[in-house]
């Protein structure tokens, strides 16, 4: 991918994210995180990602911003009121968060083989959708399995916390 | 050229702006998508890894695979924690951290 | 005759399956009859458990070896009396799960820890990132579940949402640092991990300690470690009781399994290993001081036990920080032994206390001597052993943890673990005090005890004397 698309994409990913931790409306903060995911799944693509991308946009633009939005509307949340700040903790916390960046691109600028050219792949015979779903069928299926068992459990627990009189 | 570098600082840097959203916001929907943010930065992370570590010629699918598993996994969490949310809404009518007073330290 | 070890986790997953069918066909039907078909299923599972060698298992990601073994019947067990604790407490649930009938829920309740168990089965298993993962998140969104489940008791849900934000906090770090750990060694895998780490050149030292200590954070967070467990008091405090013990035993026991595994992981690259035992040991230092002083002040029984969870959690870190001790595994297997003994122990006396009062205060304990004598004994025998007094489970597993110590030579941490247990004598004693020397307010009838609780009760007091008599029963936890 030419280095200006990924810029471009880059910053609509990490601009809009920050849209997302400062604006005050709730529905700003959802549909930059829309917007951001969309710029998301563009670098997975870059990487040659195709299907995580798609589930990326499917998941996560579709089925998870929905979700929020829904709910900031059902709740009918406003505009926050800004409120006094506590001082003690927002320094804190930018220190640590400030700390954290620093260690990061240390990190990042030590890592041997960061600064090179990515090695050459070939495209894979059946296409990656086929290559992830054999492998997770044949190497990863206990993994499946739980995560199976995870979703019957979070689905009894929607129904437990949110019916509104249960039988 | 873009390398696995700038790859890396994007997800880091996605990873800190999900870590500040949960430390100063105090709206708890707003703190969940931040949560969120910081979960697909480690998405972010792993992709390029993938594409970073060539076996046979193809990228480390077994990467790809950690991600898939980590969205299945976030989705269901929030349909959960959404649920919990809207439950506390409904008996207390507030989404803020601060009032969420009943306990203490 | 072979039978798969991976098929177990199966049967806990189908026992909890058949007892949500079985709830919803069944309407009349009493709602704690399923809590003993779980039971009776799980001892089942735990009798297998005891019959099945340690051996290879075909899986790269899935191992049975003594210390999966221990900690599975750990789990089982650890469940079986959540079990019991939530018949006893049922009153409670429905008191404040709104429902036409008056057993709404209550047969979810009772079946969302099996799934759990059987989560926490496949994590004392998993060796491999992915496969933890997805166990590690399992166990967590049932959890949510389970904590905010009094849904007409505000602090139940406000427990429920501090788990569940500081929970996905923990994920976002755990799966960040698994990502950085794959980045540099091209592996989810544990053991190709421990395999290729001593090939890694210099410069990649600093990310993958990177990765490692992001993993630290976000298992310190489940398991409870200062300075990640600012939560604990809240959400122990607000969750329904038997939850509390779930979360304080069972979900603190897993994150050990797991923080062993990838701390012995990085114990084949020492430049990186040692910084990572040092990051230990700094865990360690501040979860005994911080859970052993603000337990100090406190009135409330169930938020001392949450403190004092924290304080054990100190003395397993000092444990896990001995990992070039020969007996370190060994001494956080008895510790945890130790602690599911004393720990349910209590939290099952308070929920028959706190039934009857009403109330979690340790002024509600006032007297119990002259009312409940078995009740007092039981408890005191709890607090004894969790405060460490000699012939008790606790003061082997103590001392078990201060030998690694010692052998490894962390004189600082010994010291500090010598003088937290001061403290905790003060505070486990308040509670004695209370029973037996002062007078109850109000009335002074007998408590009920059902016949299953009491034998419970019985069989954990013999326990944690046979534990402590008998210290070489202990060594035989790990086949």
């Amino acid at each position: 991918m030419a280095p200006i698309v990924f810029w471009i994409f880059v910053i609509l990913m990490l601009g809009f994210g920050l849209s997302v931790i400062v604006s005050r409306n709730p529905v700003t903060s959802a549909l930059s995180l829309v917007v951001s995911f969309i710029a998301l799944a563009a670098l997975y693509v870059s990487l040659g990602a195709f299907f995580i991308g798609v589930i990326q946009i499917l998941v996560y633009a579709g089925a998870v911003m929905v979700l929020f939005l829904f709910i900031i509307m059902l709740l009918d949340l406003r505009v926050e009121i800004r409120k006094r700040m506590n001082l003690p903790a927002v320094s804190g916390g930018t220190i640590v968060i400030i700390l954290f960046i620093k260690i990061l691109f240390d990190v990042c600028y030590s890592f041997n083989g960061g600064h090179a050219e990515f090695p050459a792949v070939s495209v894979a015979t059946h296409g990656d959708v086929w290559t992830i779903g054999t492998m997770i069928f044949r190497y990863y299926n206990l993994p499946l399995q739980i995560v199976g068992t995870l979703i019957l459990v979070a689905s009894i627990g929607v129904v437990i916390l949110s019916k509104r009189e249960l039988k | 050229m873009v390398t696995l570098n700038d790859y890396l600082l994007a997800s880091g840097l996605l990873f800190s702006l999900g870590f500040a959203g949960v430390l100063l916001r105090r709206n708890i929907i707003v703190i969940y998508m931040a949560l969120e943010l910081m979960l697909n930065a480690s998405a972010l992370a792993l992709v390029g890894f993938s594409r970073f570590h060539v076996r046979d010629g193809l990228p480390d699918y077994n990467a790809q695979i950690f991600v898939f598993f980590i969205i299945t996994v976030a989705a269901a969490e929030v349909a959960v924690g959404l649920a919990i949310i809207v439950a506390l809404f409904r008996a207390r009518q507030t989404t803020r951290v601060e009032d969420l007073t009943s306990l203490r330290f | 005759m072979s039978f798969p070890p991976a098929l177990l986790e199966l049967l806990v997953l189908c026992l909890g399956l058949a007892l949500l069918l079985v709830e919803s066909f069944t309407e009349k039907q009493d709602r704690t009859l399923l809590a003993y078909i779980g039971m009776v299923g799980l001892g089942v599972i735990f009798l297998i458990l005891q019959l099945l060698p340690p051996g290879p298992t075909g899986m790269a990601s899935y191992v049975f070896d003594p210390v999966a073994i221990f900690f599975k019947k750990f789990v089982v067990l650890t469940t079986i009396i959540v079990l019991i604790m939530s018949v006893d407490y049922a009153t409670t649930i429905q008191r404040f799960v709104p429902g036409i009938s008056s057993q709404a829920g209550l047969g979810e309740f009772f079946a969302i820890p099996i799934l759990t168990c059987a989560g926490m089965m496949w994590m004392a298993s998993a060796i491999d990132f992915i496969l933890i993962f997805v166990s590690l998140e399992l166990v967590t969104i049932s959890f949510y579940v389970l904590v905010a489940f009094m849904r007409r008791n505000a602090s139940s849900l406000e427990a429920g949402v501090k788990y569940l934000i500081l929970s996905a906090f923990s994920t976002g770090f755990f799966a960040y640092g698994a990502a950085w750990i794959f980045g540099v060694t091209g592996n989810t895998n544990l053991v190709r991990i421990q395999q290729v780490l001593p090939a890694l050149g210099a410069e990649n030292y600093s990310a993958i300690l990177f990765g490692a200590l992001l993993v630290l954070v976000g298992l310190g967070f489940k398991i409870a470690a200062a300075p990640f467990q600012f939560w604990v008091p809240d959400v122990y405090q607000g969750a329904p009781t038997p939850i509390t013990a779930f979360l304080s035993v069972g979900s603190k026991a897993v994150g050990f399994i797991v923080l062993l595994r990838v701390v012995q992981a990085f114990q084949s690259l020492p430049p990186v290993g040692d910084k990572v035992v040092a990051a230990l040991i700094i865990l360690a230092a501040a979860t005994l001081i911080y859970g052993n002083l603000a337990a100090l002040p406190q009135t409330n029984l169930k938020r001392l036990l949450a403190y004092s969870s924290i304080g054990h959690a100190g003395y397993l870190l000092m444990a896990v920080a001995g990992i070039s001790a020969r007996d370190s595994g060994q001494a956080v297997v008895i510790y945890l032994a130790a602690y599911l003994l004393m720990t349910l122990l209590s939290f099952l006396i308070l929920i028959i206390v706190s039934n009857y009062a009403d109330g979690d205060e340790i002024v509600n304990f006032n007297g119990l001597s002259q009312r409940s004598p078995l009740l007092a004994f039981g408890l005191l025998v709890a607090m004894m052993s969790l405060a460490g007094v000699p012939f008790t489970a606790g003061f082997l597993g103590k001392f078990l943890v201060f030998k690694v110590a010692y052998e490894s030579q962390q004189f600082v941490l010994l010291a500090l673990g010598i003088i937290t247990v001061g403290c905790g004598f003060y505070y486990y004693l308040k509670v004695v005090r209370a029973m037996y020397w002062q007078s109850a307010a109000s009335n002074g009838a007998t408590i009920p005890v059902s016949g299953l609780s009491f034998a419970t009760i019985v069989l954990l007091v013999l326990f944690t004397f046979l534990l402590g008599i008998f210290p070489q029963m202990a060594t035989g936890l790990l086949r």
